[in-house]
């Protein structure tokens, strides 16, 4: 930096000056060529300055002639025209003196009007993406590798896992707080989270076991609401996790005592939850989703309580699931549904409440499916009535 | 008229059973009673559970066959010595206090020929447990009644249940042993004598991929203790489970864990570099937006390019400006049915300014684009529509660059006429105009708060001017070249700064002065960007590659060839040209940039 400040600026010789006087006819003295020379000069150096600048906010390294005739134009100058050729300009010398002049070559326009060889255009601009894992050490893995996922974790960060997930799924509910908030606030845990995945992903293990599956959809939770983590691909497993929660007919569900239904909402709301802030970084997760909620409520071997589990889920995911979904499958549904509660036998108690449950998710479901019903009335009233006033202008015009 | 009711009902119920089925009614219906006090009813209730099953082996005083406790307990001893498994030796605590209580109970009988043999036969089982030794020798005395009532210690025992805890496997494995023959006795002590707390088998132990970590092993082990033991017999009390001393332990180690994780190494572990290809040289800017759904562009030729960096396309809202027609609210279900088709595009082109784009910064809410260009404009570009729907008129030069503030209530420009102005999105006019610097404005920033603007010049220094009122507060020198970039930390505390001389440098905006000066790059950085919990910076430069650096802690290796040692990573992707690095969260970086050329010019 300190050299280009020592360096003199170029200068421009008071005889070229005179010259150039001399070829546009006008005379000039020593005093004013000395004075438009340095005016000359300086004016050059502001035009150059601001063409860098043109050149460096385009990121580029090489100033180029319309950046030097973009600063010309905002000094309101003339700019330099002839400029933007491919090859360079041929010049050729005189034979008598230090002169150079540009060949003037004749080009044959109907031949390049008729030529068969059209040159390609350029192709649209298009972007790639491409993503680089880092390894433990911070150093980018060679192109084309899965991360693995048994890196090298410091020792800190293995125990901060071992007592994280001892915490939460022991017995201590003030530890179970502390930890979950961690979880939902710490920002270095990214290495973590593929164990903590598949750990969360251990709900199909404890489906016994209500209190341990509903500790880890809380985990779900604040993995999920923690605004320094990019769960990426991990997505899908949570999600997968999660509608094992909500559509799994549960091993604790055999006793009548357990409370799963709450465990089923919540997981549906998680889901939602989910869906709505990280949906989009897998493609297809929506479509995957519903086709599997779509499955369960098709299939009637399954237990009331899977169908439950759909409902709730459908609801959860909005109006628009529940029309694709639950609104055209209802009437099919709906004559099994009343089979099951009409049934008053003793051996069918069990069955029937189950039953009286997803009635009742049904119809909180329903009031969204009936808003769809009114707007179709309407607009079925409104199109009657168009075509009313248009029966009626015809005949009595 | 009392009488005529009670035949009614009488004859509602009987038929009630009839169509039921239940079909010898008649006879029982005379002593039925319709009708209950609630004493009686209470009564009742009482007597039901003081004399149902469980209660009907507890009401049985004594054996008829005094062997049988004896026969019983060494089936039971011999079972559990030869099963194996992991629950054995759960289920094997059961043993002694079962014995303890045989043996009682028998001496309360005054079964004593019994009582020698039980006893010669199993008190040797339980000779390795101290405390459990005293007791035997203590029953050894006790052969009457006379003996139990006098000692007590024994007393004790009698009065109180002894509590064993098991898991609910091993429960579960010792009742289906009882059950499956005839154990009444033993049954009996359980009931009267014992009380058996069963826990769920925890499961604490996650094995890491292959590598097993051994210190894991907590699976809760049952105890036997003494419940409600008599606080002047000192000596027998045994340890008293998760006391609170314990939690707060557990508690410290937790949060001491907690803490050396947060104070540790940063944890990026993806880099995603976004290359664009066939760009002619024409490619200006480029930025993602903050939901990482949008990716906008802007070129030489004026153009402002969108590309959707999700599945979803891109697709126009419908358009809204007819208004030969007047829309009711069955024109909007029409339109909201095909929502879902892919009749979107990918990219979506701009067009609307008559010179290169510099720069283009989307809404913290994605819901709008600002592009700032040569043609000394500022045009904003609604995202619903993909029109521009607004010009902002007011400098006279080439506008170098917009921020738009914090909650998308202003937004600034930095331009070629040495000066930044602040614009509201309201008017096409700006607000306020900061004048200070020596030559033009290359580029400009919002504080977190908003409350502040610090804008980069050519003159080499940084300003920092107050939003509302105009004034220079700051001014930073220190570089050595333009300052092409700027960057604050989302806690509002740094400044970085860095530009042609190669250098990053952090300011401390409390104190005005450096705090850091980082070494590393070897060409101009042309983009700062800092983490979100602002202890990392990325930085990338001309020379293709992006730095990421720790202010907080220097964990970085060692200073080699003449780096910073704050300097974590450095990373080269398949880009020849970066133009912009932005965390997107703490584990993420973006970068985006021109493809590497496969032919050089």
């Amino acid at each position: 930096m300190t050299e280009r400040e020592e360096r003199r600026f170029a200068e421009v010789p008071r005889e070229s000056v005179k010259l150039m006087a001399e070829s546009a006819g006008v005379e000039l003295s020593e005093e004013l060529a000395g004075l438009l020379a340095e005016d000359v000069c300086y004016r050059l150096r502001e035009a150059t300055q601001n063409s860098s600048q043109f050149m460096r906010h385009a990121k580029r390294r090489k100033l180029s002639v319309e950046d030097f005739n973009r600063a010309l134009r905002w000094s309101n100058t003339e700019t330099v025209c002839g400029y933007g050729a491919q090859d360079a300009l041929p010049f050729r010398p005189l034979k008598e003196g230090e002169l150079f002049y540009v060949e003037d070559r004749e080009i044959n326009l109907v031949e390049l009007a008729l030529a068969t060889n059209i040159p390609k255009g350029c192709a649209e601009t298009m972007v790639r993406v491409h993503v680089s894992y880092l390894d433990g050490k911070g150093n980018l893995e060679p192109q084309g590798t899965v991360p693995t996922a048994v890196q090298s974790l410091s020792e800190d960060l293995l125990k901060y896992y071992q007592q994280i997930t001892r915490a939460i799924l022991g017995e201590d509910p003030h530890l179970m707080k502390v930890a979950l908030l961690d979880l939902q606030s710490n920002s270095k845990i990214a290495a973590l989270l593929p164990y903590f995945v598949y750990v969360i992903s251990g709900v199909k293990s404890v489906s016994h076991d209500l209190d341990q599956l509903n500790r880890l959809l809380h985990m779900v939770k604040s993995l999920v609401q923690n605004p320094y983590l990019y769960l990426g691909s991990y997505v899908r497993s949570l999600v997968s996790s999660v509608m094992y929660c909500i559509l799994e007919p549960l091993a604790a569900s055999i006793n009548p005592l357990n409370d799963h239904w709450t465990l089923r909402d919540y997981a549906a709301l998680l889901l939602s939850h989910i869906f709505w802030t990280h949906g989009d970084l897998v493609s297809g997760l929506y479509h995957q989703i519903l086709l599997s909620l779509q499955k369960v409520l098709s299939d009637p071997v399954r237990p009331l309580c899977s169908h439950y589990g759909a409902v709730v889920g459908l609801h959860a995911l909005g109006w628009k699931a529940v029309e694709r979904v639950l609104y055209p499958h209802l009437p099919a549904y709906w004559a099994n549904l009343q089979a099951v509660l009409d049934d008053y036998s003793v051996s069918n108690a069990q069955v029937k409440a189950d039953g009286h449950k997803v009635y009742g998710a049904i119809l909180i479901s329903c009031p969204l499916v009936l808003v769809l019903i009114i707007r179709l009335t309407f607009q079925v009233i409104f199109i009657t009535s168009r075509t009313l006033e248009q029966s009626i202008q015809r005949h009595f015009p | 008229m009392k009488r005529v009711r009670t035949e009614q009902i009488q004859y509602a119920v009987t038929q009630y059973l009839k169509r039921r089925q239940y079909i010898d009614t008649d006879g029982s219906m005379k002593g039925a009673k319709l009708s209950q006090t609630a004493e009686e009813m209470a009564a009742s209730l009482t007597v039901q559970t003081e004399s149902s099953c469980a209660n009907v082996v507890s009401a049985a005083p004594c054996q008829a066959d005094p062997q049988q406790y004896e026969n019983q307990f060494s089936r039971l001893r011999s079972f559990l010595q030869e099963a194996e498994g992991p629950l054995v030796k759960e289920a094997s605590s059961v043993l002694f206090p079962l014995f303890l209580y045989l043996h009682l109970h028998m001496a309360r009988c005054g079964l004593k020929g019994a009582l020698d043999s039980f006893y010669s036969r199993f008190h040797s089982l339980f000779q390795q447990d101290p405390e459990q030794k005293a007791i035997v020798d203590l029953l050894r005395g006790a052969l009457t009644l006379q003996d139990v009532t006098t000692n007590p210690k024994l007393c004790a025992l009698l009065d109180h249940k002894y509590v064993v805890h098991l898991t609910d496997q091993a429960y579960s494995y010792l009742l289906r042993y009882l059950q499956s023959e005839d154990n009444s006795a033993i049954c009996w002590v359980l009931t009267a004598h014992l009380q058996v707390e069963v826990t769920a088998a925890q499961r604490t132990d996650y094995q890491l991929y292959g590598a097993g970590v051994g210190t894991g092993n907590t699976s809760s082990s049952s105890s036997s203790t003494w419940a409600s033991v008599d606080g002047s017999e000192g000596a027998e009390r045994l340890e008293v489970p998760a006391g609170l001393p314990q939690n707060e332990a557990a508690l410290e180690n937790l949060q001491d864990c907690i803490k050396r994780v947060r104070e540790g190494p940063p944890s990026l572990t993806t880099v995603c570099f976004y290359a664009f290809q066939h760009t002619e040289q024409l490619l200006n800017t480029a930025e993602v937006s903050a939901d990482s759904r949008l990716l906008a562009a802007g070129f030489d030729n004026s153009a402002v390019k969108l590309w959707s960096l999700r599945a979803r396309k891109l697709k126009a809202g419908p358009h809204k400006a007819d208004v030969s027609k007047i829309r009711l609210a069955c024109d909007v279900l029409e339109e909201e049915a095909d929502d879902e088709d892919a009749s979107g595009s990918e990219i979506k082109t701009l067009r609307g300014h008559s010179g290169p784009v510099y720069r283009t910064a989307f809404l913290t809410d994605a819901s709008g684009l600002l592009s700032c260009s040569e043609d000394s404009t500022v045009r904003y570009w609604d995202l619903k529509s993909f029109t521009n729907t607004v010009l902002y008129r007011g400098h006279a030069y080439p506008v170098w660059d917009v921020d738009v503030s914090p909650c998308s209530l202003y937004f600034s420009t930095a331009s070629h006429d040495r000066t930044a102005r602040l614009w509201s999105f309201a008017r096409t006019y700006p607000l306020r105009l900061y004048a200070g610097h020596l030559s033009d404005v290359d580029c400009v920033k919002f504080h977190p708060n908003s409350n502040y603007i610090a804008t980069g010049s050519t003159d080499k220094t940084v300003r920092l001017w107050s939003t509302r009122q105009g004034a220079s507060v700051r001014l930073f020198t220190g570089h050595r070249g333009p300052v092409l970039t700027l960057a604050f930390s989302p806690n509002g505390k740094y400044l970085a700064s860095a530009g042609e001389d190669q250098r990053l440098k952090l300011w401390d905006l409390a104190s005005g002065g450096l705090f850091k000066d980082l070494r590393g790059h070897t060409d101009t950085i042309s983009s700062l960007s800092f983490s979100q919990d602002s202890s990392l910076v990325a930085s990338a430069s001309m020379d293709n590659t992006v730095r990421v650096w720790d202010i907080r802690n220097a964990h970085g290796s060692a200073p080699t060839d003449g780096c910073s040692s704050e300097l974590i990573g450095q990373y080269t992707g398949s880009t020849s040209n970066i133009l912009n690095v932005q965390f997107m969260a703490c584990n993420l970086l973006l970068v985006t940039g021109t493809a590497m050329e496969k032919q050089e010019q």
